[in-house]
């Protein structure tokens, strides 16, 4: 895996530009949802088998959040609760690259093996994560 | 480190060191025809026509025969002329089939969005697209109606009336989406005008629109998470699809894009203060 700065070909896509206006748009979205007291919906997968999904948790987590209780954002979902705090540390790094015009952070993966192994640590991840939801009994 | 980008039929294939464009020139992995670009040029040039790359270029076998497209394409013309795009897999249907033609253009669109809306038709009506979106948008907003249906039932937390009430606007609601995907690209539409980045016509949004906004609706088949997912994916394709169809900057797509969730969160935030407002006139009354 190697970390490269690179300057934003004009043609190219803008991805620092794409995320964080779609990220900021969900979150500021959710939260004016959440605060406006709307309904959230339920979980059919809980529903039918007791245990948690992946995301169970997640909309308390974002409202514990909001309310700035890390603590207890973490507690109800880990991965949500870090989702949004790492969305938090790009919405500031790309405000400064757009602002100051700075070459952009590109992360490469040489080869096959390396992508492989990025993609089935993913997986892992998330594998992990669901079974820690389902073995602190949601 | 010098960092060449390099494209081939309207997309780009990616960023390359110098070495890698000669090794892949001789490899056969680059054309000379492919157009490139690197910081401090004006417009991009075929890679054959830059004087380090133009003696590693090897000259074209006389009966060389010409690469597979990547996709069929029913005029011959379309693969010459770089403003005649191929259209997607989802327009040529009669080459592919219509199961083939479906798979790859939800593929496409899902996993190569920059590359699938750079070959894109601009225009050649609305019908085409709009029945792609109403085969995946329909089926997907019933889906979600049945899961909050089914979830409602198990968990009691509702009447059985009450239930039923919301199933039954579900499923008018979901047979409405393509007229809403009408008004919501319209409004997109009008908030990329109003920035000066609509550079073909409102036919040109709604193509996109309908493509960007149908393909994700496969995700919420996913219970739980997939209805998000496909709202986030959802936006980011429509952001990187108005990018190449409506030529305009990432910034003017990711606005447009966004403006009628931003209608929605004025509309609710509005409609929370009016009902506050009313209520304090309500209960002053009472206090008098």
């Amino acid at each position: 895996m190697r970390l490269t700065f690179r300057r934003q070909d004009p043609k190219a896509i803008d991805h620092e530009a794409l995320w964080l206006g779609v990220g900021t748009a969900l979150l500021g979205a959710g939260s004016v949802w959440l605060m406006a007291g709307l309904p959230t919906p339920g979980c059919l997968w809980h529903a039918l088998t007791r245990h948690a999904c992946p995301s169970c948790g997640a909309t308390r987590s974002f409202r514990a959040l909001l309310r700035g209780e890390l603590a207890a954002s973490f507690a109800w979902n880990p991965l949500a609760c870090s989702l949004v705090l790492a969305f938090g540390l790009f919405a500031v790094y790309a405000a400064v690259v757009l602002m100051a015009r700075l070459p952009r952070l590109r992360v490469e993966l040489n080869g096959r093996r390396e992508s492989l192994a990025f993609r089935w640590g993913v997986v892992a991840l998330l594998a992990a994560h669901w079974i820690y939801l389902m073995a602190d009994g949601r | 480190m010098h960092v060449i980008h390099v494209a081939r039929d309207g997309s780009k294939l990616g960023e390359f060191t110098d070495d890698e464009i000669r090794e892949g020139l001789r490899s056969g992995r680059f054309s000379g025809t492919d157009p490139a670009w690197t910081e401090g040029m004006a417009d991009w040039k075929p890679l054959a026509e830059w004087p380090d790359y133009g003696p590693v270029v090897p000259p074209l076998p006389a009966a060389a025969p010409p690469p597979p497209p990547p996709w069929p394409v029913p005029a011959p013309v379309a693969e010459t002329d770089p403003e005649v795009p191929h259209g997607v897999p989802w327009e040529q249907r009669e080459a592919l089939g219509w199961i083939r033609a479906f798979g790859g253009t939800i593929a496409a669109v899902l996993l190569r969005p920059g590359e699938t809306f750079g070959r894109m038709r601009h225009t050649g009506g609305l019908l085409e697209p709009l029945l792609f979106y109403a085969l995946l948008a329909i089926p997907g907003s019933l889906i979600a109606t049945l899961y909050q249906t089914g979830f409602e039932l198990i968990s009691k937390q509702e009447t059985r009336e009450a239930i039923l009430a919301g199933f039954a606007a579900g499923m008018v609601a979901s047979f409405l989406t393509p007229l809403l995907l009408l008004a919501i690209s319209g409004l997109q539409h009008l908030t990329l005008h109003l920035m000066g980045g609509a550079h073909r016509p409102f036919e040109t949004t709604l193509r996109t629109a309908a493509y960007a906004g149908g393909a994700p609706c496969v995700l919420e088949l996913i219970p739980c998470c997939g209805p998000f997912a496909a709202a986030v994916w959802g936006i980011a394709a429509l952001c990187i699809g108005l990018t190449r169809t409506q030529k305009c900057s990432t910034g003017q797509a990711v606005i447009a894009a966004l403006a009628p969730l931003a209608l929605c969160c004025v509309l609710i935030l509005g409609g929370v203060g009016i009902a506050a407002a009313m209520g304090a006139l309500v209960s002053m009354q009472f206090m008098k």
